[in-house]
């Protein structure tokens, strides 16, 4: 994934120039229906260009890693996608560039493979909110399909999710996932394929949402630390789209407010008392998600839920042993114990999560959409 | 964390690095499945750059406000060292004996080297495990939270079946003591021999120590020696407590070191080769008053007075030195409903895929050069 300056100029430009002019069909994988799903079959359906950026929400502990992560800073992954389906099946085409390839070797400490997943959420439609992009969240469960080039090992898995440190191995019969390089346009191809139904998920809808990531090995990326686009929506050429998802899902794109406003609005309300976002860096690290580049990976109607009713996807933070409380009191095997502060949720006795961060329902529709705006810019 | 905590304490007065619980460790553990470049018990040399090589600057642990600080990941032929082969077949065409790959370093290069000048060096021996930190460094860093802590003795162990492989917890561990296995992608490390604890038996390392430096018992245990050692007399230590994660495995500090000679090759009466300030920063402050505290009792021994702290580390019996309380976990089992040979399901579950995997031999040692090339010369000065 290098890019050229002259890119990172370019794109820059395209963000402060052109805030505003998202739009959702640059979000939507137009799918054919085809009667075998293959490579071939694939390459003839016309693909999609997404982007993906560099996730930037958790801060990881690899000193080596995270110095690549702020060198890769303004670097954008493109990938071009292709989806075909049939009633038995559904397959996806995904090519990306990479100058380098990187498979993990079977015998060193510090090397990692390129990668590619795939996520869809367990449900969606009309009536459910978006999950959190990350591997989900406790209210939306996810399934991610996982392909990694590491040496003499065909590793490819599904999991099931519902956020941080959640991600649990499922077998699903029928599934399959290939990776491979193409050296003359340097570029990986991977394609998957799997049941349109499965106990788990039902893909046999006319607007379903999906998201990719992708791991370069040389910059040491794997896990969280990976470039990730936002939700996409596969649209079936064949099957019904409820018109009222389509409305809820599309929310937000295009110019609806005053960035420059929903910034001041952000400061105004206290958000960069825990959220680190641009040149607000005063909040803790791990306090809150960081979202100096939330905008990369983030539906505008996700941003919306998350401001009036964060209750809605609770995200459970990485790891809660990372923090904790020097001020208590060790217990007799001489452990201090976590430090709460930096538990994203509050958890009932019933095991109920609720987030710490309050609804900001007092904001009136115009704030809403001034700070959305302000969002969609951090990349 | 646990409701138990297991601890080791280790008398660096006695070790002599004879290195006979490395190969415990390793013939019981290590020889096999990818672990061949691991050493989960290993003895440096310090001052040195130790094993993996300067781990000591390789970050990872909590900060003075308790959070977990970023780290790096040794490098397998450069920071841990591998073994190398000789090109025998070759001595027959008239060839001289040399390795077949460029010697960079290996897990004990340093061995004997210390520190200080010609006549006042000076080195000490440390045999480093797992710490079974009370706040572990790695349990804190995984993302999977694939890393868990022993309800019954704090023993950390990884959830093999959860390990992704990220390495995360490597640069979250400021002893670098988990290590991750790149045949099966996933991180392994010193397990404290739980099989043999549950037993009633001492870590191999341990029962294998032919000084007999090494005592192990619970830290609650109020008549065991580990007790008596950490808590009663305070002469045992942690190591680096700096870095925040409250290990378990305690050091009694060395005492003994020839003194300094002056110009005219006379030894300095009361003087110390070792610096105190390296003590002090190897086992923080409290390093005089055990010091102290040592001195004091074998003064007392030498007077021909009773020394329960002298008797403990002279380390009579083997029954004694490790206390492992057998009843405890058939107490556990039972509460369980374990009974009889089930006792040994309550070897956690968790870990049993790692424990029973395959053996397989690995013949060549030469496959880092065939794999990736060598770095150049000039980045090898350590992290």
């Amino acid at each position: 994934m290098k890019k050229t300056l002259s890119l990172l100029a370019l794109s820059t430009l395209i963000i402060s120039s052109n805030a505003g002019t998202d739009n959702f069909n640059d979000d939507v994988i137009e799918a054919k229906q085809i009667s075998n799903v293959t490579e071939e079959s694939l390459n003839s359906i016309p693909s999609k260009k997404i982007t993906l950026y560099q996730q930037y929400s958790v801060h990881l502990n690899d000193a080596n890693a995270n110095k690549k992560v702020e060198e890769q800073k303004p670097v954008e992954a493109e990938a071009e996608v292709s989806v075909g389906y049939n009633q038995k099946e559904i397959g996806i085409l995904i090519k990306w560039k990479d100058d380098t390839k990187s498979v993990q070797p079977a015998m060193t400490t510090t090397k990692f493979g390129d990668g590619v997943s795939v996520q869809f959420p367990v449900k969606y439609g009309k009536g459910t909110t978006l999950a959190y992009i990350g591997m989900g969240d406790t209210k939306h469960p996810v399934m991610t399909y996982l392909k990694k080039a590491v040496e003499g090992r065909d590793y490819q898995k599904a999991f099931i999710a519902e956020g941080f440190g959640s991600l649990t191995e499922i077998s699903e019969k029928g599934f399959s996932f290939t990776m491979k390089y193409d050296d003359t346009n340097k570029q990986w191809i991977a394609f998957i394929k799997k049941p349109i139904k499965t106990a788990d998920l039902n893909l046999a809808s006319g607007l379903v949402p999906v998201s990719f990531a992708i791991w370069d090995g040389d910059s040491l990326n794997r896990d969280g630390n990976k470039v990730i686009s936002n939700w996409k929506f596969i649209k079936m050429d064949k099957m019904k789209t409820d018109p009222a998802y389509l409305k809820y899902v599309s929310w937000g794109y295009g110019d609806i407010g005053n960035p420059e406003r929903g910034k001041e609005l952000m400061i105004q309300n206290g958000c960069n008392g825990c959220h680190r976002f641009a040149d607000q860096t005063s909040a803790p690290e791990g306090l809150a998600p960081n979202l100096s580049k939330i905008g990369g990976y983030s539906n505008p109607v996700y941003l919306r839920e998350s401001i009036v009713n964060p209750n809605d996807v609770v995200i459970r933070n990485l790891n809660i042993n990372r923090h904790y409380n020097k001020s208590a009191e060790k217990d007799k095997n001489g452990a201090y114990p976590n430090n709460d502060m930096y538990t994203w949720y509050i958890k009932d006795n019933k095991g109920n999560l609720t987030s710490k961060m309050p609804p900001y329902t007092h904001l009136s529709e115009q704030d809403l959409k001034d700070i959305v705006a302000y969002l969609k810019t951090l990349k | 964390m646990s409701k138990r905590q297991l601890a080791m304490v280790m008398d660096l007065n006695k070790c002599i690095g004879c290195q006979t619980c490395t190969v415990a460790c390793k013939t019981q553990w290590t020889n096999r499945n990818g672990r061949e470049y691991m050493y989960w018990n290993n003895v440096e040399t310090h001052p040195g750059a130790g094993y993996p090589r300067n781990w000591m600057e390789a970050g990872g642990g909590f900060d003075q406000d308790g959070n977990l600080k970023d780290g790096i990941i040794p490098d397998m032929v450069l920071d841990y060292g591998v073994p190398w082969d000789y090109n025998h077949d070759e001595l027959f065409n008239g060839s001289l004996l040399q390795t077949k790959s460029d010697l960079e370093w290996g897990p004990n290069w340093d061995e004997d080297v210390g520190g200080g000048e010609y006549p006042n060096s000076y080195f000490f021996y440390i045999p480093r495990i797992c710490n079974h930190c009370s706040n572990p460094g790695c349990l804190a860093a995984c993302p999977r939270e694939a890393i868990f802590k022993r309800e019954q003795d704090g023993i950390v162990l990884v959830d093999l079946e959860r390990c992704q492989g990220y390495r995360y917890c490597i640069a979250g561990c400021p002893y670098k003591k988990i290590y991750f296995n790149p045949k099966i992608s996933k991180s392994e490390k010193c397990i404290f021999c739980f099989p043999r604890v549950e037993k009633g038996l001492p870590p191999a390392c341990a029962h294998q120590c032919v000084g007999r430096i090494r005592w192990v018992g619970f830290l609650d245990d109020e008549e065991g020696q580990v007790y008596k050692l950490v808590h009663k007399y305070k002469v045992a230590l942690p190591l680096r407590p700096d870095f925040g994660t409250q290990p378990n495995v305690y050091y009694v500090p060395p005492l003994f070191d020839p003194p300094k000679f002056d110009d005219n090759m006379a030894p300095i009466e009361n003087s110390r080769r070792i610096p105190m300030e390296y003590l002090e920063l190897l086992f923080g402050k409290e390093v005089h008053q055990a010091l102290e505290t040592l001195r004091k009792e074998m003064e007392k021994r030498a007077r021909g007075e009773e020394s329960e702290l002298m008797d403990i580390l002279i380390a009579y019996s083997h029954r004694d030195m490790f206390r492992l309380d057998n009843n405890y976990y058939q107490q556990e089992a039972a509460k369980k409903g374990l009974k009889g040979s089930e006792f040994f399901k309550i070897i956690d579950q968790r870990y049993l895929q790692g424990a029973n995997t395959q053996r397989v031999e690995i013949k060549d040692y030469t496959f880092h050069e065939k794999v990736l090339p060598l770095p150049q010369k000039e980045k090898h000065g350590g992290h």
